[in-house]
Protein backbone atom coordinates (compact mmCIF):
# COMPACT_ATOMS: atom_id res chain seq x y z
CA UNK A 1 0.00 0.00 0.00
CA UNK A 2 1.21 3.66 -0.15
CA UNK A 3 1.81 6.00 1.60
CA UNK A 4 -0.67 8.35 0.33
CA UNK A 5 -2.83 5.57 0.13
CA UNK A 6 -2.58 4.86 4.11
CA UNK A 7 -2.90 8.24 5.09
CA UNK A 8 -6.26 8.66 2.55
CA UNK A 9 -9.05 7.29 5.35
CA UNK A 10 -7.49 10.36 7.39
CA UNK A 11 -8.57 13.33 5.00
CA UNK A 12 -12.59 12.16 4.67
CA UNK A 13 -12.23 11.90 9.02
CA UNK A 14 -14.95 14.76 10.37
CA UNK A 15 -12.83 15.28 12.98
CA UNK A 16 -10.59 13.89 15.95
CA UNK A 17 -14.31 13.14 17.52
CA UNK A 18 -14.73 10.57 14.72
CA UNK A 19 -15.82 7.46 16.52
CA UNK A 20 -13.56 5.23 14.30
CA UNK A 21 -11.23 3.29 15.76
CA UNK A 22 -7.70 5.17 16.46
CA UNK A 23 -4.95 4.92 14.53
CA UNK A 24 -1.88 3.79 16.59
CA UNK A 25 0.53 6.65 15.88
CA UNK A 26 2.49 6.10 19.11
CA UNK A 27 3.70 2.55 19.60
CA UNK A 28 5.56 2.31 22.57
CA UNK A 29 3.14 3.13 25.45
CA UNK A 30 2.83 0.40 28.20
CA UNK A 31 5.54 -2.24 26.86
CA UNK A 32 8.95 -2.42 28.41
CA UNK A 33 10.87 -4.04 25.08
CA UNK A 34 13.11 -2.42 22.94
CA UNK A 35 11.25 -0.33 20.12
CA UNK A 36 14.30 0.08 18.21
CA UNK A 37 16.66 -2.84 16.70
CA UNK A 38 20.01 -1.52 17.77
CA UNK A 39 18.78 -2.43 21.06
CA UNK A 40 17.89 -5.46 20.16
CA UNK A 41 21.15 -6.11 18.21
CA UNK A 42 22.69 -4.99 21.33
CA UNK A 43 20.70 -7.87 23.36
CA UNK A 44 20.84 -10.51 20.46
CA UNK A 45 24.87 -10.40 19.93
CA UNK A 46 25.27 -9.60 24.14
CA UNK A 47 23.51 -12.63 24.48
CA UNK A 48 25.13 -15.06 21.72
CA UNK A 49 28.64 -13.71 23.72
CA UNK A 50 27.45 -14.07 27.32
CA UNK A 51 26.40 -18.30 26.39
CA UNK A 52 29.47 -18.42 24.56
CA UNK A 53 31.72 -16.98 27.43
CA UNK A 54 29.85 -19.21 29.97
CA UNK A 55 30.36 -21.97 28.21
CA UNK A 56 33.88 -21.63 27.60
CA UNK A 57 34.36 -20.95 31.29
CA UNK A 58 32.66 -24.26 31.85
CA UNK A 59 35.16 -26.09 29.18
CA UNK A 60 32.64 -26.18 26.59
CA UNK A 61 32.22 -23.97 23.67
CA UNK A 62 29.20 -22.87 21.45
CA UNK A 63 31.43 -23.96 18.55
CA UNK A 64 28.98 -27.09 17.29
CA UNK A 65 26.53 -24.17 16.42
CA UNK A 66 28.87 -21.89 14.82
CA UNK A 67 29.38 -24.17 11.84
CA UNK A 68 30.76 -22.85 8.28
CA UNK A 69 31.50 -24.91 4.90
CA UNK A 70 35.27 -26.33 5.09
CA UNK A 71 37.54 -25.70 2.27
CA UNK A 72 37.04 -27.83 -0.47
CA UNK A 73 38.82 -28.35 -3.83
CA UNK A 74 35.92 -30.85 -5.15
CA UNK A 75 32.48 -30.92 -5.30
CA UNK A 76 32.44 -34.18 -4.04
CA UNK A 77 34.97 -32.96 -0.46
CA UNK A 78 32.21 -29.96 -0.33
CA UNK A 79 29.19 -32.56 -0.72
CA UNK A 80 30.66 -34.80 2.19
CA UNK A 81 30.71 -31.80 4.67
CA UNK A 82 27.23 -30.40 3.91
CA UNK A 83 26.05 -33.93 4.63
CA UNK A 84 28.45 -34.46 7.23
CA UNK A 85 26.92 -31.47 9.26
CA UNK A 86 23.45 -31.16 8.36
CA UNK A 87 22.28 -31.53 11.59
CA UNK A 88 24.54 -28.34 12.90
CA UNK A 89 23.21 -25.90 9.74
CA UNK A 90 19.57 -27.27 10.33
CA UNK A 91 20.29 -26.28 14.34
CA UNK A 92 21.77 -22.90 13.40
CA UNK A 93 19.19 -21.72 10.96
CA UNK A 94 16.46 -22.75 13.90
CA UNK A 95 18.90 -20.27 16.46
CA UNK A 96 18.58 -17.59 13.67
CA UNK A 97 15.26 -17.60 13.05
CA UNK A 98 13.98 -17.64 16.59
CA UNK A 99 16.16 -15.11 17.96
CA UNK A 100 15.73 -12.67 14.75
CA UNK A 101 12.03 -14.15 13.77
CA UNK A 102 11.11 -13.10 17.52
CA UNK A 103 12.84 -9.55 18.04
CA UNK A 104 11.30 -8.61 14.54
CA UNK A 105 7.88 -9.45 15.63
CA UNK A 106 7.90 -6.96 18.58
CA UNK A 107 8.93 -4.48 15.95
CA UNK A 108 5.79 -5.40 13.90
CA UNK A 109 6.73 -8.52 11.52
CA UNK A 110 4.48 -10.97 10.84
CA UNK A 111 6.06 -14.65 11.91
CA UNK A 112 4.59 -16.06 8.23
CA UNK A 113 6.27 -13.38 6.41
CA UNK A 114 9.59 -13.60 8.14
CA UNK A 115 9.90 -17.38 8.09
CA UNK A 116 9.83 -18.11 4.04
CA UNK A 117 12.18 -14.71 3.47
CA UNK A 118 14.49 -15.51 5.95
CA UNK A 119 14.55 -19.02 4.56
CA UNK A 120 15.47 -18.14 1.57
CA UNK A 121 18.33 -15.39 2.94
CA UNK A 122 20.01 -18.44 4.90
CA UNK A 123 19.96 -21.10 1.70
CA UNK A 124 21.56 -18.53 -0.37
CA UNK A 125 24.12 -17.38 1.81
CA UNK A 126 24.85 -21.55 2.51
CA UNK A 127 25.15 -21.48 -0.82
CA UNK A 128 27.92 -18.13 -1.20
CA UNK A 129 29.75 -19.36 1.94
CA UNK A 130 30.56 -22.76 0.09
CA UNK A 131 31.71 -20.73 -3.05
CA UNK A 132 33.80 -18.57 -0.62
CA UNK A 133 35.23 -21.71 0.64
CA UNK A 134 36.23 -23.57 -3.19
CA UNK A 135 39.97 -22.94 -3.32
CA UNK A 136 39.35 -21.23 -6.88
CA UNK A 137 37.44 -18.81 -5.58
CA UNK A 138 39.95 -15.98 -5.75
CA UNK A 139 41.10 -17.21 -8.87
CA UNK A 140 37.54 -16.65 -10.62
CA UNK A 141 37.22 -13.53 -8.49
CA UNK A 142 34.34 -14.70 -6.57
CA UNK A 143 34.67 -12.74 -3.31
CA UNK A 144 31.64 -13.90 -1.47
CA UNK A 145 30.45 -10.53 -0.42
CA UNK A 146 30.17 -9.32 -4.12
CA UNK A 147 28.57 -12.45 -4.89
CA UNK A 148 25.95 -12.16 -2.38
CA UNK A 149 25.26 -8.41 -3.12
CA UNK A 150 24.91 -9.40 -7.17
CA UNK A 151 22.89 -12.21 -6.51
CA UNK A 152 20.47 -10.50 -4.46
CA UNK A 153 20.50 -7.15 -6.59
CA UNK A 154 19.66 -9.80 -9.76
CA UNK A 155 16.82 -11.58 -7.77
CA UNK A 156 15.02 -8.49 -6.39
CA UNK A 157 15.44 -6.32 -9.60
CA UNK A 158 14.25 -9.02 -11.95
CA UNK A 159 10.95 -8.61 -10.35
CA UNK A 160 11.40 -12.47 -8.72
CA UNK A 161 10.08 -11.43 -5.14
CA UNK A 162 6.99 -10.43 -3.75
CA UNK A 163 7.28 -7.16 -1.07
CA UNK A 164 6.13 -9.48 1.68
CA UNK A 165 9.22 -11.29 1.55
CA UNK A 166 11.25 -7.68 2.60
CA UNK A 167 10.45 -8.91 6.55
CA UNK A 168 13.07 -10.86 5.78
CA UNK A 169 16.02 -8.51 4.36
CA UNK A 170 16.75 -6.95 7.33
CA UNK A 171 20.28 -5.14 6.19
CA UNK A 172 20.27 -2.82 9.37
CA UNK A 173 19.28 -5.32 11.61
CA UNK A 174 21.76 -8.07 10.50
CA UNK A 175 24.66 -5.61 10.19
CA UNK A 176 24.24 -3.91 13.64
CA UNK A 177 24.24 -8.12 15.05
CA UNK A 178 27.16 -8.48 13.29
CA UNK A 179 29.20 -5.67 14.46
CA UNK A 180 28.42 -6.11 18.72
CA UNK A 181 29.69 -9.46 17.51
CA UNK A 182 32.95 -8.44 15.71
CA UNK A 183 33.27 -6.31 19.18
CA UNK A 184 33.75 -10.00 20.96
CA UNK A 185 36.27 -10.61 18.64
CA UNK A 186 38.78 -7.25 18.78
CA UNK A 187 40.94 -7.05 21.97
CA UNK A 188 39.69 -3.63 23.85
CA UNK A 189 43.11 -2.47 24.05
CA UNK A 190 43.10 -2.53 19.95
CA UNK A 191 39.64 -0.57 20.29
CA UNK A 192 41.16 1.71 22.49
CA UNK A 193 44.26 2.32 20.95
CA UNK A 194 42.47 2.77 17.53
CA UNK A 195 39.61 4.84 18.60
CA UNK A 196 40.84 8.15 19.24
CA UNK A 197 42.74 8.35 15.36
CA UNK A 198 39.62 6.92 14.23
CA UNK A 199 37.26 9.57 15.88
CA UNK A 200 40.19 12.41 14.76
CA UNK A 201 40.30 11.25 10.95
CA UNK A 202 36.20 10.51 10.55
CA UNK A 203 35.60 14.16 12.24
CA UNK A 204 38.09 16.07 9.78
CA UNK A 205 36.68 14.02 6.32
CA UNK A 206 33.25 14.75 7.72
CA UNK A 207 32.95 18.18 8.33
CA UNK A 208 34.55 18.92 5.28
CA UNK A 209 32.50 16.47 3.20
CA UNK A 210 29.08 18.15 4.65
CA UNK A 211 30.44 22.11 3.80
CA UNK A 212 31.35 20.94 0.55
CA UNK A 213 28.15 19.31 -0.15
CA UNK A 214 25.82 22.02 1.42
CA UNK A 215 27.88 24.75 -0.12
CA UNK A 216 27.47 23.34 -3.55
CA UNK A 217 24.07 22.34 -3.02
CA UNK A 218 23.24 26.01 -1.85
CA UNK A 219 25.47 27.64 -4.90
CA UNK A 220 23.16 25.48 -7.66
CA UNK A 221 20.27 27.05 -5.98
CA UNK A 222 18.84 23.92 -3.66
CA UNK A 223 16.90 24.70 -0.51
CA UNK A 224 18.51 24.60 2.57
CA UNK A 225 17.18 21.28 4.43
CA UNK A 226 17.75 19.49 0.98
CA UNK A 227 21.07 20.36 1.16
CA UNK A 228 21.84 19.62 4.83
CA UNK A 229 19.84 16.32 4.02
CA UNK A 230 22.57 15.57 1.34
CA UNK A 231 25.09 16.81 3.43
CA UNK A 232 24.57 14.34 6.18
CA UNK A 233 24.12 11.31 3.79
CA UNK A 234 27.85 11.69 2.61
CA UNK A 235 29.40 13.01 4.94
CA UNK A 236 28.18 11.37 8.28
CA UNK A 237 26.55 7.63 7.72
CA UNK A 238 24.73 7.80 4.76
CA UNK A 239 20.87 7.01 4.64
CA UNK A 240 20.47 6.82 8.31
CA UNK A 241 22.00 10.08 8.75
CA UNK A 242 20.11 11.63 5.89
CA UNK A 243 16.98 10.78 7.30
CA UNK A 244 17.84 11.44 11.17
CA UNK A 245 18.68 15.18 9.73
CA UNK A 246 15.59 15.06 7.38
CA UNK A 247 13.65 14.96 10.04
CA UNK A 248 15.43 17.14 13.00
CA UNK A 249 15.33 20.13 10.30
CA UNK A 250 11.79 19.54 8.71
CA UNK A 251 12.88 18.63 5.52
CA UNK A 252 9.97 17.96 2.81
CA UNK A 253 8.55 14.56 2.10
CA UNK A 254 10.72 14.25 -1.31
CA UNK A 255 14.12 15.62 0.80
CA UNK A 256 14.92 12.39 2.39
CA UNK A 257 14.28 9.90 -0.67
CA UNK A 258 16.77 12.24 -2.84
CA UNK A 259 19.12 11.43 -0.48
CA UNK A 260 18.63 7.80 0.03
CA UNK A 261 18.97 7.24 -3.37
CA UNK A 262 22.28 9.05 -4.19
CA UNK A 263 23.89 7.58 -0.92
CA UNK A 264 22.70 4.04 -2.74
CA UNK A 265 24.24 4.40 -6.13
CA UNK A 266 27.40 6.03 -4.33
CA UNK A 267 27.92 3.63 -2.44
CA UNK A 268 27.34 0.79 -4.53
CA UNK A 269 29.79 2.40 -7.09
CA UNK A 270 32.22 2.84 -4.13
CA UNK A 271 31.72 -1.21 -2.88
CA UNK A 272 33.40 -1.84 -5.96
CA UNK A 273 36.09 1.12 -6.68
CA UNK A 274 37.55 1.51 -3.17
CA UNK A 275 38.68 -2.43 -3.54
CA UNK A 276 40.06 -2.20 -6.64
CA UNK A 277 41.75 1.13 -6.60
CA UNK A 278 42.95 0.35 -3.09
CA UNK A 279 44.62 -3.37 -4.68
CA UNK A 280 46.41 -1.19 -7.89
CA UNK A 281 47.76 0.94 -4.87
CA UNK A 282 48.42 -2.41 -2.90
CA UNK A 283 47.43 -0.92 -0.08
CA UNK A 284 48.07 -3.01 3.44
CA UNK A 285 44.40 -4.19 4.60
CA UNK A 286 44.72 -1.84 7.48
CA UNK A 287 44.71 0.78 5.65
CA UNK A 288 42.20 0.66 3.01
CA UNK A 289 39.69 -0.59 5.85
CA UNK A 290 40.46 2.96 6.89
CA UNK A 291 39.77 4.38 3.44
CA UNK A 292 36.78 2.50 2.87
CA UNK A 293 35.90 3.64 6.54
CA UNK A 294 36.39 6.98 6.29
CA UNK A 295 34.93 7.37 2.44
CA UNK A 296 32.07 4.21 2.15
CA UNK A 297 28.29 5.92 2.75
CA UNK A 298 26.73 3.50 4.98
CA UNK A 299 28.17 0.85 7.17
CA UNK A 300 26.48 -2.46 5.45
CA UNK A 301 28.32 -1.08 1.86
CA UNK A 302 31.71 -0.35 3.82
CA UNK A 303 31.58 -3.81 5.38
CA UNK A 304 30.93 -5.24 1.50
CA UNK A 305 33.99 -3.32 0.43
CA UNK A 306 35.99 -3.97 3.37
CA UNK A 307 35.31 -7.72 3.61
CA UNK A 308 36.44 -8.29 -0.13
CA UNK A 309 39.49 -6.47 0.36
CA UNK A 310 40.23 -8.49 3.28
CA UNK A 311 40.13 -11.49 0.96
CA UNK A 312 42.82 -9.69 -0.56
CA UNK A 313 45.16 -10.23 2.01
CA UNK A 314 48.12 -12.84 1.06
CA UNK A 315 47.75 -12.16 -2.55
CA UNK A 316 50.43 -10.35 -4.72
CA UNK A 317 51.99 -7.05 -2.44
CA UNK A 318 49.13 -7.17 -0.44
CA UNK A 319 49.82 -7.52 3.40
CA UNK A 320 47.53 -7.65 6.14
CA UNK A 321 45.49 -9.62 8.15
CA UNK A 322 41.63 -10.03 6.38
CA UNK A 323 40.68 -8.67 9.73
CA UNK A 324 42.56 -5.82 9.96
CA UNK A 325 40.37 -4.31 7.25
CA UNK A 326 37.43 -5.31 9.06
CA UNK A 327 38.31 -3.81 12.37
CA UNK A 328 39.91 -0.56 10.66
CA UNK A 329 36.99 0.00 8.80
CA UNK A 330 34.82 -0.63 11.64
CA UNK A 331 36.21 1.55 14.34
CA UNK A 332 36.49 4.38 11.53
CA UNK A 333 32.87 3.89 10.34
CA UNK A 334 31.23 3.01 13.87
CA UNK A 335 33.32 4.35 16.27
CA UNK A 336 34.41 7.35 14.51
CA UNK A 337 31.76 8.58 12.33
CA UNK A 338 28.70 6.72 13.04
CA UNK A 339 28.14 8.13 16.92
CA UNK A 340 28.29 11.74 16.26
CA UNK A 341 24.51 11.55 14.37
CA UNK A 342 22.46 12.97 17.09
CA UNK A 343 25.32 16.15 17.47
CA UNK A 344 24.83 16.53 13.89
CA UNK A 345 20.96 16.46 13.92
CA UNK A 346 20.75 18.28 16.86
CA UNK A 347 23.22 21.09 15.77
CA UNK A 348 21.26 21.51 12.51
CA UNK A 349 17.73 21.74 14.17
CA UNK A 350 19.06 24.67 16.28
CA UNK A 351 20.48 26.20 13.10
CA UNK A 352 17.07 25.49 10.74
CA UNK A 353 14.46 26.96 13.72
CA UNK A 354 16.75 30.14 14.04
CA UNK A 355 18.62 30.81 10.94
CA UNK A 356 16.48 28.77 7.98
CA UNK A 357 13.39 30.60 6.47
CA UNK A 358 10.54 29.16 8.40
CA UNK A 359 8.04 26.04 6.88
CA UNK A 360 5.26 26.53 8.80
CA UNK A 361 6.60 23.79 10.96
CA UNK A 362 8.54 24.78 14.48
CA UNK A 363 10.80 22.31 16.26
CA UNK A 364 11.31 22.06 19.68
CA UNK A 365 14.79 22.03 19.98
CA UNK A 366 15.83 19.24 22.81
CA UNK A 367 19.35 18.11 23.71
CA UNK A 368 17.80 14.79 24.87
CA UNK A 369 17.73 14.65 20.70
CA UNK A 370 21.78 13.61 20.81
CA UNK A 371 21.61 10.37 23.26
CA UNK A 372 17.77 9.12 21.57
CA UNK A 373 19.55 9.34 17.99
CA UNK A 374 22.84 7.66 19.30
CA UNK A 375 23.38 4.49 17.61
CA UNK A 376 22.89 1.73 20.33
CA UNK A 377 24.87 -1.00 18.87
CA UNK A 378 28.03 0.85 19.45
CA UNK A 379 27.23 0.47 22.96
CA UNK A 380 27.29 -3.11 22.58
CA UNK A 381 30.50 -3.79 19.88
CA UNK A 382 32.30 -2.10 23.17
CA UNK A 383 30.78 -4.18 25.69
CA UNK A 384 31.58 -7.33 24.35
CA UNK A 385 35.18 -6.52 23.11
CA UNK A 386 35.52 -5.49 26.83
CA UNK A 387 34.14 -8.86 27.69
CA UNK A 388 36.15 -11.08 26.46
CA UNK A 389 39.37 -9.18 26.61
CA UNK A 390 38.45 -9.96 30.56
CA UNK A 391 37.67 -13.61 29.65
CA UNK A 392 41.24 -13.68 27.75
CA UNK A 393 42.93 -12.13 30.57
CA UNK A 394 43.96 -8.65 29.33
CA UNK A 395 44.69 -9.79 25.95
CA UNK A 396 46.22 -6.79 23.90
CA UNK A 397 46.96 -8.28 20.35
CA UNK A 398 45.33 -10.26 17.72
CA UNK A 399 47.75 -12.51 17.83
CA UNK A 400 47.17 -13.49 21.55
CA UNK A 401 43.65 -13.30 20.44
CA UNK A 402 43.72 -16.01 17.82
CA UNK A 403 45.64 -18.68 19.36
CA UNK A 404 45.07 -21.39 22.20
CA UNK A 405 41.81 -22.55 23.73
CA UNK A 406 40.43 -19.17 23.64
CA UNK A 407 40.23 -18.57 20.07
CA UNK A 408 39.49 -22.06 18.82
CA UNK A 409 36.64 -22.71 21.86
CA UNK A 410 35.41 -18.63 22.41
CA UNK A 411 36.53 -16.36 19.43
CA UNK A 412 36.50 -18.14 16.07
CA UNK A 413 33.21 -19.66 16.67
CA UNK A 414 31.87 -15.88 17.09
CA UNK A 415 33.59 -14.98 14.37
CA UNK A 416 31.44 -17.34 12.51
CA UNK A 417 28.89 -15.97 13.71
CA UNK A 418 29.34 -12.68 13.06
CA UNK A 419 30.58 -13.40 9.63
CA UNK A 420 27.06 -15.55 9.03
CA UNK A 421 25.45 -12.20 10.07
CA UNK A 422 26.84 -9.76 7.58
CA UNK A 423 26.31 -12.30 4.80
CA UNK A 424 23.02 -12.24 5.67
CA UNK A 425 23.62 -8.58 5.42
CA UNK A 426 25.22 -8.42 1.79
CA UNK A 427 22.44 -10.34 0.54
CA UNK A 428 19.80 -7.97 1.91
CA UNK A 429 21.18 -5.08 0.75
CA UNK A 430 20.73 -6.77 -3.03
CA UNK A 431 17.30 -8.21 -2.26
CA UNK A 432 16.17 -4.93 -0.50
CA UNK A 433 17.49 -2.19 -3.45
CA UNK A 434 15.04 -2.10 -6.34
CA UNK A 435 16.40 0.54 -8.89
CA UNK A 436 12.97 0.96 -10.14
CA UNK A 437 11.77 2.08 -6.86
CA UNK A 438 14.36 4.77 -5.64
CA UNK A 439 13.15 8.32 -6.80
CA UNK A 440 14.79 10.58 -9.34
CA UNK A 441 17.09 12.90 -7.98
CA UNK A 442 18.23 15.59 -10.66
CA UNK A 443 20.69 17.48 -12.01
CA UNK A 444 21.34 19.37 -9.33
CA UNK A 445 21.03 17.27 -5.95
CA UNK A 446 23.47 14.89 -7.83
CA UNK A 447 26.17 16.88 -8.78
CA UNK A 448 26.46 18.72 -4.90
CA UNK A 449 26.20 14.92 -3.68
CA UNK A 450 29.08 13.70 -5.88
CA UNK A 451 31.05 16.59 -5.40
CA UNK A 452 31.33 15.95 -1.81
CA UNK A 453 31.70 12.06 -2.59
CA UNK A 454 34.78 13.16 -4.64
CA UNK A 455 36.46 15.23 -2.18
CA UNK A 456 35.83 12.34 0.51
CA UNK A 457 37.70 9.28 -1.79
CA UNK A 458 40.42 11.99 -2.39
CA UNK A 459 41.08 13.13 1.35
CA UNK A 460 40.04 9.91 2.82
CA UNK A 461 42.83 8.62 0.55
CA UNK A 462 45.38 11.04 1.98
CA UNK A 463 44.52 10.42 5.63
CA UNK A 464 44.77 6.76 5.74
CA UNK A 465 47.90 6.04 3.14
CA UNK A 466 50.03 9.03 3.93
CA UNK A 467 48.88 11.03 7.04
CA UNK A 468 47.84 8.18 9.18
CA UNK A 469 49.90 5.43 6.90
CA UNK A 470 51.71 4.08 10.27
CA UNK A 471 48.55 3.93 12.49
CA UNK A 472 46.74 1.77 10.26
CA UNK A 473 49.42 -0.19 9.18
CA UNK A 474 50.16 -1.19 12.58
CA UNK A 475 46.62 -2.46 13.03
CA UNK B 1 -3.01 23.74 43.65
CA UNK B 2 -3.74 24.29 39.55
CA UNK B 3 -0.26 26.58 39.67
CA UNK B 4 2.08 23.74 41.13
CA UNK B 5 0.17 20.72 39.14
CA UNK B 6 0.82 23.48 36.07
CA UNK B 7 4.43 23.47 36.44
CA UNK B 8 5.07 19.61 37.01
CA UNK B 9 2.76 19.06 34.35
CA UNK B 10 4.24 21.77 32.06
CA UNK B 11 6.48 19.96 29.78
CA UNK B 12 2.98 17.56 28.64
CA UNK B 13 1.12 20.80 28.56
CA UNK B 14 3.54 22.83 26.50
CA UNK B 15 3.36 19.72 24.07
CA UNK B 16 -0.20 19.30 23.79
CA UNK B 17 0.27 20.19 20.50
CA UNK B 18 2.68 18.56 19.31
CA UNK B 19 2.84 16.71 15.97
CA UNK B 20 3.24 13.48 17.69
CA UNK B 21 -1.00 14.18 18.96
CA UNK B 22 -1.52 15.32 15.51
CA UNK B 23 -3.75 13.46 12.90
CA UNK B 24 -2.13 14.22 9.97
CA UNK B 25 1.28 12.57 11.44
CA UNK B 26 2.29 8.91 10.76
CA UNK B 27 5.75 7.61 12.20
CA UNK B 28 4.95 3.71 12.38
CA UNK B 29 7.68 2.39 10.88
CA UNK B 30 6.25 0.19 7.95
CA UNK B 31 4.27 3.51 6.75
CA UNK B 32 7.79 5.02 6.56
CA UNK B 33 9.68 2.76 4.73
CA UNK B 34 6.70 2.31 2.10
CA UNK B 35 7.15 6.49 2.07
CA UNK B 36 10.37 6.46 1.79
CA UNK B 37 11.37 4.20 -1.11
CA UNK B 38 15.51 2.97 -0.74
CA UNK B 39 15.13 3.29 3.08
CA UNK B 40 15.32 0.17 3.77
CA UNK B 41 18.31 -0.84 1.83
CA UNK B 42 21.00 0.69 3.61
CA UNK B 43 19.29 1.46 6.90
CA UNK B 44 15.83 1.17 8.27
CA UNK B 45 12.66 3.12 9.84
CA UNK B 46 13.30 0.72 13.26
CA UNK B 47 16.67 2.75 13.42
CA UNK B 48 17.74 4.40 16.45
CA UNK B 49 18.44 7.38 14.75
CA UNK B 50 15.08 8.01 13.27
CA UNK B 51 14.15 8.92 16.84
CA UNK B 52 10.10 9.14 16.72
CA UNK B 53 10.05 11.06 13.41
CA UNK B 54 7.67 10.58 10.99
CA UNK B 55 5.71 11.72 8.00
CA UNK B 56 3.21 15.22 8.20
CA UNK B 57 0.53 14.56 5.60
CA UNK B 58 -0.31 18.18 5.63
CA UNK B 59 3.02 20.28 5.45
CA UNK B 60 4.32 17.53 3.08
CA UNK B 61 7.30 17.50 5.94
CA UNK B 62 9.35 14.72 7.95
CA UNK B 63 9.20 16.33 11.59
CA UNK B 64 10.15 15.03 14.47
CA UNK B 65 7.07 14.17 17.03
CA UNK B 66 7.67 17.47 19.03
CA UNK B 67 7.21 19.91 16.58
CA UNK B 68 3.98 22.06 16.03
CA UNK B 69 2.27 24.03 14.23
CA UNK B 70 -1.35 25.88 13.44
CA UNK B 71 -2.67 23.52 11.52
CA UNK B 72 -2.57 21.53 14.36
CA UNK B 73 -5.44 18.64 14.91
CA UNK B 74 -5.76 16.05 17.48
CA UNK B 75 -5.44 12.05 16.45
CA UNK B 76 -8.09 10.20 18.03
CA UNK B 77 -5.39 8.64 20.17
CA UNK B 78 -4.17 12.35 20.82
CA UNK B 79 -4.58 11.94 24.89
CA UNK B 80 -1.46 9.42 24.91
CA UNK B 81 1.63 10.87 26.33
CA UNK B 82 4.61 10.95 23.89
CA UNK B 83 6.86 8.29 24.83
CA UNK B 84 10.32 8.25 24.70
CA UNK B 85 11.65 6.02 21.68
CA UNK B 86 13.63 2.83 23.56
Amino acid sequence: MRYEAMLAPLEQEPSFMSTEAPRIRIATGGSFLPRTEDWWAVLLGLGLVAVSVGLYGQGSSIKWLAVTPAKWTHLADLTADLVKNWQRYLAQFVLWTVLFGATLKVLGYRWIAFLPSFLLVYVLSVVIFCLGQWDQANYYNLEPPLVALVAGLVISNHGMLPAWMDAGFRVEYYIKTGIVLLGATLPFTLVAWAGPVAIAQASIVSVVTFVVIYFVAIRLGLEKRLAATLGAGGAVCGVSAAIAVAGAVGARKQDAPIAITLVILWAIVLIVVLPLVSSRLALPTGVAGAWIGTSELADAAGLVAAQTYGDYAGRAQISGTPDAAITAFTLMKVVGRDVWIGIWAFVLSIIATMRWESTGVKTRVDAGEIWRRFPKFVIGFLIASLVVTVVAKGAVSYAQFNKGPINSDLVAPLKNLRTWAFVFCFLSIGLTTRFRELADVGGKPFLAFTSGVVVNVLLGLLLSAVIFVAHWQGL
Amino acid sequence: VKLVSGVLRGKRLAELDACGRCRFFENESRALELALPGLTSLSSADAAVRDRDGLCARHERLVTQRSYCREFEPAADAARPLTPRR
